[in-house]
């Protein structure tokens, strides 16, 4: 029993790390704690329903709306960067607005299959990560530490409490629209060949007496991959080694002629589309998603990041595991109620003890 | 210094205004004129009756039944012309289920003298968070959804007209052990003052009756994974799975429970019924029991055509809680018309309803109440079947 | 620049003065009773009560430049523990006030001490962490703080034989009051003393601060547990005030909320910390969907088609919007104004 509930603390472990990453790579490269980073994830779980179901023309309208203004700012920022023509950046933007607008709107009414969804709604968190760090963050790059901490606490409030309003408060569950075959592309494929209605639907693993369910093993396996992709993109390659570089000291990475503001948008990017994925993964295997699953699932991924060393992103996978298998055992000896208190507990007493973490952090320093 | 002076200046300027300028922000002083003088002797304004509950956030689904329940009566009571020829209004507070929000919703209606008693609240920590602000103004509330055994504890001027949770977890753990055969029984329970409470009454009741309780978990409700904690349940063995708790956690328990190969029976109280319940669980939520206040199907001919009504009215099925508040709206306005328009005129209606011989007889049952303020109720089973809620097929006496 | 610095200099070691906009505004604020309106105090009695904590939060944030994030932590230990002094141990509120700052100011030198060696954002970890433990503590910790059900039927003040009233809270509107001038009366004398100079010398320059012979980590712990007495004091008599007590008046949006008023008004500036709140408490009730609905009725908007949710975006946006434009607030504290625009300058 022991070892099927250390299975379990894996598994969220692994989520954990995903998001982990995210807070991790942002505070690398601007020391910036990204509150605003568990709403991304959120985010990401709710663009993925709202592709695979058929929304309300309501939800779908302010998914719209919200995804347009995301692809103006992403749009305008680039183009301006890179023809420094303002009325351009604007056009441009208002085309990238128009057309994603309209095509959000269209895919959230219509039911698109799962696997394109999944991917869809990536690459719309990437989006709204990088907008975030444009509108928000970028403006304050030279301003008090406090003033940049306050503006991501307020980016967070003002994401959760739209997504509130868009999708209300209520629980969203994919099983909830389990009538509808198209969620998992039932109607396209015989019964028993669908690899995305297997994974789902509870089909098991049984090895002796563990039993992992087939959505687990995906989770693991995505996110060890991931992970994996993400540890060789910054040790190997030249967008890696620009963002180390931007990392260390950026006027020094923009003198040798980095573009700074494109690698950062880079990490946020990455960073959401991370985020996004645990978000939808985690909405898949818990079978919910709302508007504050956000801050608590922040909260514990912050702890890990924290644990295993802000700034490192190895650090922030073993955090992440270390982190699942603690709260995970505190369910094994009845103290539920404490599972929770574990990763403030962690938090806190990591800051105090080690500041620098497991694996050894980049520790902050006063700009 | 001069200048920020001036803005001090602005700012009482402002404080002052917001005092003068309160009616376009609250509705309450706007009523409360009308009720200054309609509370004493002329019949002009308008009698208001109050209703509580989480209109937003949560448990809204609850807070709306609540609503028009009450909107049913009110609608019925003005149709025959209002009572002594004053039209009945509802005002709405929403406490979001929140005993912050709670107190200021209270503080409300005990301001606003028009108001001569409240439906209210749902939750018991909601009404906890009222009552003494209730006492004081002397107001009554009502509540037609707090089971926590201490709400209407050191109070006058509380009442509820559904059962508590001593006496449901008591109900529970007899119904477990009699019809449904268990003996052994794994429980989950909220980390609220609802899950504790009713955890406990079912632990108690269960020591008594020889019924093993072979683990207990808690969980908050933000939780949304249980397959650790059913994973140390499953190897205990249990023949019943308790779920302390509300309808949204219990949807996850018993999908999760499924999906981990548990297939035993669930038990749930009056947390658990609600439609949403087999909405969110899908083909998981069968073979689930669970203890009511209410079930149409047990009302016979009147409950069915006041299901017709309502539905008629509001495009909508009632539940459980639209009924108590119906009941409540019901009982409370007799007040009025048969003791008085005032509120200590319809607390002392209330509290005479002392026995059986004098009982109201609501919608939900018979209601009277002892000292305390408390009612004996019965409690029904349903089970589900066919994603439907119905009657189990063994009930408690 | 060197003139605003010389500028600022000066207006914060200036002698002291009769302070006569304060003491306008808490005459002015003493006449809201004769309206009579319960409902009227009781927002009132939440504005004062809301206004001492955001200037005990703004000591941390505001003065010596720390994002504290758990405030609401000390409001809740200040809450529980006088609830705790005054129905287990039948003391009497007037003790249990200062014992529950005192603790208040235990607590924040127990986590200050360790934690302000590290850097502004550790230190804004920590603190959220410690307020979320303070949650589940209250939540779980059943034989004292009576669990989740939450704490009920707190005494009530009594003062020369009459006991404070709940329903028509004119005695607890006088009491906010007092408890309200006595926290602007301390927050004054710090600001112009020895102590504020160095918080705001700290807040300015670190490496600056300690050359000239400042203990960075003394005055901050001090700073840290003189904010926490406040926020305790506060919780107590919100304990007293409400009746009852529940883990959820405690939780992280509280402490977003104060911080919020203490951005809105101006970091480090008293009277616009207290215009923050005000302003605050009052958008509060102005933007529940059901007030709203009111004030739109000629419009025809139902309450039920506003969103519950919309006061926490106006919220956010406020926070980012000022931090974006008006980083110094509303009624920015000189020095502040003087930082800012140095910052604007300075920028490339």
């Amino acid at each position: 029993m022991l070892a099927q509930i250390l299975l379990l603390g894996v598994t969220m472990g692994a989520a954990y790390a995903l998001i982990a990453v995210g807070y991790t790579m942002v505070y690398g490269i601007i020391e910036l704690i990204n509150f605003a980073h568990g709403e991304i994830y959120m985010y990401g779980a709710f663009m993925c329903l709202a592709f695979t179901i058929a929304s309300t023309p309501f939800q779908a309208a302010g998914a719209a709306l919200f995804a347009g203004a995301l692809a103006w700012v992403v749009a305008f920022d680039r183009m301006l960067e890179r023809s420094g023509s303002k009325p351009l950046a604007q056009g441009c933007g208002l085309a990238a607005a128009l057309t994603l607008g309209l095509a959000v709107y269209g895919g959230c009414l219509a039911r698109i299959p799962f696997p394109v969804s999944f991917l869809l709604a990536v690459g719309l968190a990437a989006m709204l990560g990088v907008a975030i760090e444009i509108v928000a963050y970028r403006p304050l790059r030279d301003s008090p530490r406090l003033t940049a901490l306050i503006t991501a606490i307020g980016v967070s409030l003002v994401l959760q409490n739209l997504a509130q309003v868009i999708w209300s408060a209520e629980n969203h569950t994919f099983r909830k629209y389990d009538a509808h075959p198209a969620l998992f592309l039932r109607q396209n494929m015989p019964e028993g060949t669908s690899f995305w209605q297997t994974l789902v639907e509870g089909h098991y693993l049984q090895a002796g007496p563990l039993s992992m369910s087939l959505l687990q093993a995906f989770i693991l396996l995505t996110a060890f991959a991931l992970m994996l992709g993400l540890h060789l993109l910054v040790t190997r390659t030249k967008l890696g080694m620009a963002m180390r570089a931007c990392a260390q000291d950026q006027v020094a990475a923009r003198l040798m002629g980095i573009d700074v503001n494109r690698v950062i948008s880079i990490t946020f990017a990455i960073g959401s589309a991370l985020g996004a994925v645990a978000g939808i993964l985690v909405g898949l295997y818990r079978d919910e998603i709302k508007p504050t699953m956000g801050y608590q699932a922040g909260v514990f991924a912050f702890s890990a990041a924290v644990l295993g060393g802000i700034g490192n992103i190895p650090g922030a996978m073993v955090g992440g595991l270390v982190l699942g298998v603690a709260q995970s055992l505190a369910i094994y000896w009845e103290l539920s109620e404490w599972s929770t208190g574990i990763a403030y507990l962690v938090m806190i007493s990591v800051i105090i003890l080690r500041p620098a973490g497991l694996m050894g952090a980049q520790l902050p320093r006063k700009s | 210094m001069i200048s920020s002076r001036t803005v001090l200046v602005f700012l009482v300027g402002l404080l002052v205004s917001t005092g003068c300028g309160g009616p376009p922000t609250g509705p309450a002083p706007d009523a409360g004129l009308g009720g200054g003088t309609g509370g004493g002797s002329a019949p002009a304004g308008a009698i208001v009756l109050g209703v509580a509950g989480p209109m937003t956030g949560d448990l809204a689904q609850v807070g709306k039944m609540m609503e028009r329940g009450a909107k049913m009566r009110v609608d019925e009571v003005n149709a025959k012309g209002g009572i002594g020829g004053r039209k009945v209004e509802l005002e709405v507070g929403d406490d979001t289920g929140n005993p912050k929000e709670a107190s200021t919703v209270a503080q409300k209606f005990a301001s606003n003298p028009a108001v001569l008693a409240v439906v209210g609240h749902y939750n018991s920590s909601c009404s906890l968070a009222g009552k003494p602000i209730y006492k004081e103004a002397g107001l009554v509330e009502f509540s037609s959804g707090s089971t926590n055994p201490t709400v209407c504890e050191g109070s006058d001027w509380t009442f509820r007209n559904i059962y508590r949770d001593d006496f449901q977890g008591q109900m529970l753990a007899r119904y477990a052990k009699q019809h449904m055969g268990a003996a052994r029984v794994a429980v989950f329970y909220d980390n609220d003052d609802y899950g504790i409470g009713l955890k406990t009454a079912f632990e108690e009741e269960a020591k008594k009756i020889a019924l093993e309780v072979v683990a207990a978990q808690s969980y908050e409700r933000d939780t949304v994974d249980f397959r650790p904690q059913l994973s140390t349940f499953m190897a205990k063995r249990p023949d019943v799975i308790l779920v302390s708790g509300l309808f949204s956690q219990a949807a996850k328990i018993a999908s999760q429970a499924r999906e981990s190969g548990l297939a035993v029976p669930l038990l749930g109280g009056d947390g658990v019924f609600s439609d949403e319940y087999i909405k969110n669980a899908g083909a998981a939520a069968e073979n689930t029991y669970v203890s009511t206040p209410f079930l149409f199907e047990l009302g016979g001919e009147r409950a069915r055509a006041w299901h017709g009504d309502f539905k008629k009215a509001f495009g909508a099925e009632p539940d459980a809680w639209a009924v108590l508040a119906y009941d409540a709206a019901a009982l409370l306005l007799q007040g009025v018309e048969k003791a008085g328009a005032t509120r200590k005129a319809v607390r002392d209606y209330v509290a005479a309803i002392d026995s059986k011989e004098k009982a109201f007889p609501g919608l939900g049952g018979a209601t009277y109440f002892d000292k305390n303020g408390d009612c004996l109720k019965p409690v029904h089973m349903a089970l589900v079947k066919g994603s439907k809620f119905v009657p189990a097929p063994k009930q408690m006496n | 620049m060197t003139q605003r610095k010389g500028k600022a200099a000066r207006s914060s070691s200036g002698a002291w003065r009769a302070p006569w906009g304060w003491l306008a505004f808490v005459a002015a604020a003493a006449c809201l009773p004769l309206t009579g309106n319960s409902y009227l105090m009781g927002v009132g009695i939440y504005a004062l009560l809301f206004s001492i904590l955001a200037m005990g939060l703004n000591i941390m944030t505001g003065f010596c430049g720390l994002l504290d994030l758990g405030y609401v932590g000390f409001y809740g230990i200040g809450a529980y523990a006088a609830a705790v002094f005054m129905n287990t141990h039948e003391l009497s509120f007037w003790v249990a006030l200062p014992l529950a700052a005192a603790l208040g100011a235990l607590w924040g030198t127990m986590l200050g001490a360790p934690t302000l060696r590290l850097t502004g954002d550790y230190f804004a970890i920590v603190t959220f962490g410690f307020s979320e433990l303070v949650i589940l503590i209250t939540r779980n910790w059943t034989s004292v703080t009576k669990g989740a059900r939450g704490f009920p039927d707190i005494h009530k003040p009594v003062l020369f034989g009459y006991e404070f009233v709940r329903f028509n809270p004119t005695a607890f509107y006088f009491l906010a009051l007092a408890l309200f001038s006595l926290t602007v009366f301390v927050m004054l004398r710090l600001e112009s003393s020895r102590l504020g100079r160095a918080w705001f010398a700290i807040r300015e320059d670190e490496i600056a601060a300690e050359a000239c012979g400042i203990n960075l980590r003394g005055y901050k712990t001090l700073g840290f547990a003189i904010a926490a007495a406040f926020g305790a004091m506060g919780g107590a008599f919100y304990a007293s005030f409400s009746g009852t007590l529940h883990w959820s008046a405690f939780t992280f949006s509280e402490s977003v909320l104060i911080l919020c008023m203490v951005v809105m008004g101006g970091l480090g500036s008293i009277p616009g910390v207290v215009l923050g709140s005000c302003l605050l408490v009052m958008m509060q009730e102005g933007l529940r969907p059901q007030n709203l609905a009111a004030a739109l009725a000629p419009l025809g908007v139902p309450a039920s088609s506003i969103p519950g949710e919309l006061r926490w975006i106006v919220y956010g946006a406020l926070l980012i919007l000022m931090m974006r434009w008006r980083p110094a607030g509303l009624w920015p504290q000189k020095n502040v104004a003087a930082e800012f625009a140095e910052e604007a300058d300075s920028a490339p």
